[in-house]
């Protein structure tokens, strides 16, 4: 067993204040070259959108300044600090990988709302908690709020702490002008922030028109946060002096720093447990307005009133220059002395943190987890599982995210390609599932011995997390996966679906979650995923290789014995199992050697055959992948519009004549050819459509001013990789210990 | 779902892919050196017109069989199991494995070309060299 000083139990997911303040808490924390830090991530129920870890909390754990506590690993630590009730609201379903000697839940939410309805029945809490993790367990409310919602039942069987364990802020880090010019001239600038959510505003629209003085021409209105619900409270259209703008964290700081003034109410049924919006805006300084409810937490730093008080409360204060200069550093004060960082190791000292030198985890070899945070002895798989009829964009796609995995997690591919040797020759573990349609078989039956296929994959490979990568899901697939109804799983759905592929939404909830990788040409998909994407994790064009980390131009054009007057240009038509392209590629190479520059790379699907080589060394049959690695080589390139192939043509700047495959299953490449040739990204050329525009297309292609007109733009593309935040998800969700499951629906009769 | 290992799945006739009266032949190539087998499969292949012919391989690469254009399973090459001894039990879920294929195909016949099942599965990664 492995021994820690200090681990932090929470759902590391949640985007609100709760993370951004344990985000400072183990900031302060790592400072202390004494104490080593770990987390147990829970996925909790309250979340059940695909969120990934808060990115604050996932830079820690990416640059190996805290380690990650994995399922079936064994661990001991002095305290755990478990980060708000909700994450043991219900048993883990499976053993904790730790045990405390001490435990501290910190209440983040108050246990009764502003109508006294229960939000977590915590004596059932403290019971979970007692079972899997610690018997010595101690309650620790954030603030005044939440230990007033204790009572009247305190029956619980734990000690609440004498200190509230308070949301801690590095005032450094808010701007502060300790000597301003004076009060400020009218009109006065106040303002508000707050994620968007109704109960975070009064309950009608002459309660809000008070508080944030609708239409007062003394007074301009800054909303950080609105959106559509705002209208939706209050009707349109919002007063005239409101200027709203969507929430955004980042944006915080420079909001803040623009007002005079903070003003906030929220709805008479919402209860805030601490209000890390307002100690923000206190940080800055800034006089703050407040509803009375809040006075017993902020004291003096701030000012309270009913709504309809603001506006003149504010008025006189800002007559009174001294006065309102006064209430400034008030503000400030109180997050200096209530909030500061150093407050974090403090408060651990009652529970013998940190260990004296030479005690628990210093001697048990657990200090200084390299980078990245995953490094352990014991290995685990994460399966990878595919379709793939007739390319091996799929495939390639998981194996894009297999490459950016840590250290200790193995990934194996289980798939229908049939160009599966591409991820052994890399060295992965695979497995051949045979497609009915390769067995003439019905499908009906095949998907019986699918999942008996899969079943036995999990059951012995015993992975982690199941990656799923396709557009169709297979009976099989799902039948399988609800044999393992804990086993973290993901769908990776591409977008740019045809309606014959709609019925597959309802397989969603087959996974536990679901991502979208990014399409650049996503603006003009109208098709069936659109709709869901709310409910997906959205992220970047996944790239199989990073198209910096390309092999240099030349060197590729060594690779390929080219000279440097050789006009390189890349043929990359596909497998043609499903979409003849014979006629027209003979048609396109015909017309490209016309140009006595031209050389022709024609690089042949791993499942295509290879045609009978030319009689000119101008045009030379390959067989390579990944040709990406090599493409700086080429100067233009002929190509179907599949994602990988789309995606690597345009980020790898590449000037291309896109032929899309229309067959009628494959996802819509002709969307994705359409977009780029109306934003002067590429050229389209549609097979059966378009033959009569072949010369003036290819030509196109040719032309010098064309090509480097196209590479500027190209070079004006995003180059984010979405595969790197894939595989952050992926190892992130196969650490996490699941509480999302209600009793009812796990435990079979 | 079977739930012992090496198990027939528990009604085979629900998992057996064929729905005609055609019998099948497996004809095992495991380990066996890829250039031999083209010719080998086509002149079989003429030879059993009236049956369905299953291949079960363990080429790395399956072009000679796509190529061929014949119906096959592929097994891991042992040289993929003793690259990652510690993935998993290989001996227990070879079991299963040939358990499955013999309830989807039901064959009435097998021919062995290179090694046997049961050589091939002597010859896995044990339990015990595993890493992990």
């Amino acid at each position: 067993m492995r021994s820690i000083d200090l681990v932090l139990v929470l759902d590391a997911r949640f985007e609100g204040g709760a993370s951004t303040a344990v985000v400072t808490e183990i900031a302060a924390l790592l400072e202390d070259p004494d104490l080593t830090v770990g987390l147990l991530l829970i996925k909790a129920h309250l979340l059940g959108l695909p969120f990934p870890v808060h990115p604050q909390i996932r830079r820690f754990i990416t640059e190996g300044r805290v380690v990650v506590l994995r399922p079936h690993e064994a661990w001991q630590c002095r305290l755990a600090v478990i980060h708000h009730p909700v994450v043991f609201e219900n048993m883990p379903r499976t053993a904790l990988p730790l045990r405390a000697e001490q435990a501290v839940l910190v209440l983040h939410h108050p246990m009764r709302d502003a109508s006294g309805a229960l939000q977590y029945d915590l004596p059932v809490i403290v019971q979970t908690i007692r079972a899997s993790l610690c018997d010595d367990i101690r309650i620790a409310p954030v603030s005044a709020v939440v230990r007033k919602s204790l009572w009247p039942e305190w029956r619980f069987d734990a000690p609440v702490t004498d200190i509230d364990w308070k949301n801690l802020l590095d005032p450094r880090e808010w701007p502060f002008d300790p000597e301003p010019k004076g009060p400020p001239l009218e009109p006065i600038i106040i303002g508000r922030h707050a994620r968007p959510d109704p109960l975070k505003w009064p309950d009608t629209r002459e309660e809000a028109a008070l508080a944030y003085l609708a239409d007062n021409p003394r007074f301009e209105v800054r909303i950080l946060g609105g959106g559509p619900f705002l209208e939706e409270l209050y009707g349109t259209p919002l007063p005239a002096n409101w200027v709203v703008t969507p929430f955004g964290y980042d944006t915080v700081p420079g909001f803040l720093a623009g007002l005079d003034a903070y003003v906030y109410f929220h709805s008479s049924r919402w209860s805030e447990a601490f209000g890390r919006n307002i100690m923000e805006a206190l940080a800055c300084g800034l006089v703050t307005v407040l509803a009375p409810v809040f006075s017993r937490e902020f004291g003096d730093a701030a000012l309270y009133c009913t709504p309809s008080d603001v506006g003149p409360m504010l008025l006189e204060l800002a007559a009174d220059p001294e006065a309102w200069a006064a209430q400034r550093h008030r503000a400030r004060l109180w997050v200096e002395r209530h909030c500061d960082p150093a407050f974090a190791r403090d408060r651990l000292r009652p529970f013998g943190l940190p260990a004296p030198s030479g005690s628990m985890a210093s001697n048990t070899g657990a200090t200084g987890f390299a980078a990245p945070a995953v490094q352990r002895e014991t290995s685990k798989t994460v399966l990878f599982v595919s379709t793939n009829g007739i390319g091996v964009g799929h495939l390639t796609q998981q194996m894009a995210i297999a490459d950016r995995l840590p250290q200790g997690l193995v990934p194996a591919f289980a798939s229908m390609c049939l160009s599966l040797h591409v991820a052994a020759e890399q060295g992965h573990p695979v497995f051949y599932l045979p497609h009915h349609k390769h067995l003439e078989a019905e499908s009906e039956p095949w998907n019986r011995v699918l999942a008996e296929e899969i079943f036995d994959l999990l059951r012995h490979l015993r992975p982690v997390l199941l990656a799923y990568d396709g557009t169709a899901v297979f009976g099989g697939v799902t039948a399988a996966l609800r044999e393992f109804p804990d086993l973290m799983s993901i769908w990776v759905r591409r977008a740019m679906w045809r309606e014959c592929h709609r019925p597959f939404l309802d397989h969603e909830s087959t996974f536990t979650a679901v991502i979208e990788p990014g399409e650049l040409a996503g603006d003009l998909d109208h098709g069936p995923t659109r709709a869901r994407r709310p409910f997906a994790y959205l992220v970047p064009p996944v790239l199989h290789i990073d198209p910096a980390a390309r092999m240099d131009r030349a060197a590729a054009r060594r690779h390929y014995g080219l000279e440097d007057d050789h006009l390189a240009i890349a043929l990359q038509l596909g497998s043609g199992a499903n979409f003849e392209m014979r006629s027209l590629r003979r048609k396109i190479i015909q017309r490209l050697l016309a140009d006595p520059r031209v050389v022709i790379l024609d690089i042949v699907s791993p499942l295509a055959p290879l045609p009978e080589q030319a009689d000119t060394p101008r045009l030379r049959i390959l067989r390579e992948f990944p040709s990406f690695l090599t493409s700086r080589a080429m100067d233009a390139a002929v190509s179907v519009a599949g994602y990988n192939a789309f995606h690597e043509q345009l980020l790898g700047g590449i000037p291309t004549l896109f032929i899309p495959n229309e067959a009628p299953e494959m996802d819509s490449q002709l969307t994705r050819a359409q977009w780029a040739n109306a934003c002067g990204l590429g050229l389209i050329l549609r097979a059966r459509h378009d033959i009569g525009a072949l010369d003036q297309t290819v030509a196109r292609l040719l032309d010098d001013d064309f090509r480097a007109a196209c590479k500027d733009r190209l070079a004006g593309l995003p180059q984010e990789n979405g595969a790197r935040d894939i595989a952050e998800f992926v190892t992130d969700y196969s650490a996490m210990i699941r509480t999302d499951r209600w009793p009812e629906d796990i435990y079979p009769r | 779902m079977r739930n012992s290992i090496a198990q027939s799945p528990p009604n085979v006739e629900s998992l057996c892919l064929r729905t005609d009266k055609t019998r099948c032949l497996m004809v095992w190539l495991l380990e066996l050196q890829k250039n031999a087998t083209a010719e080998e499969l086509i002149r079989l292949s003429s030879r059993f017109k009236t049956w369905k012919i299953v291949f079960v391989h363990s080429f790395p690469n399956f072009s000679p069989m796509v190529e061929a254009r014949v119906i096959f399973e592929a097994l891991p090459p042992l040289a993929m199991l003793r690259a990652h001894p510690g993935l998993c039990d290989w001996s227990a879920w070879l079991q299963d494995r040939r358990a499955l294929l013999m309830s989807k195909w039901s064959p009435e016949k097998e021919i062995c070309y290179g090694l046997s099942f049961n050589d091939y599965a002597a010859l896995v990664p044990k339990r015990a060299d595993a890493v992990h």
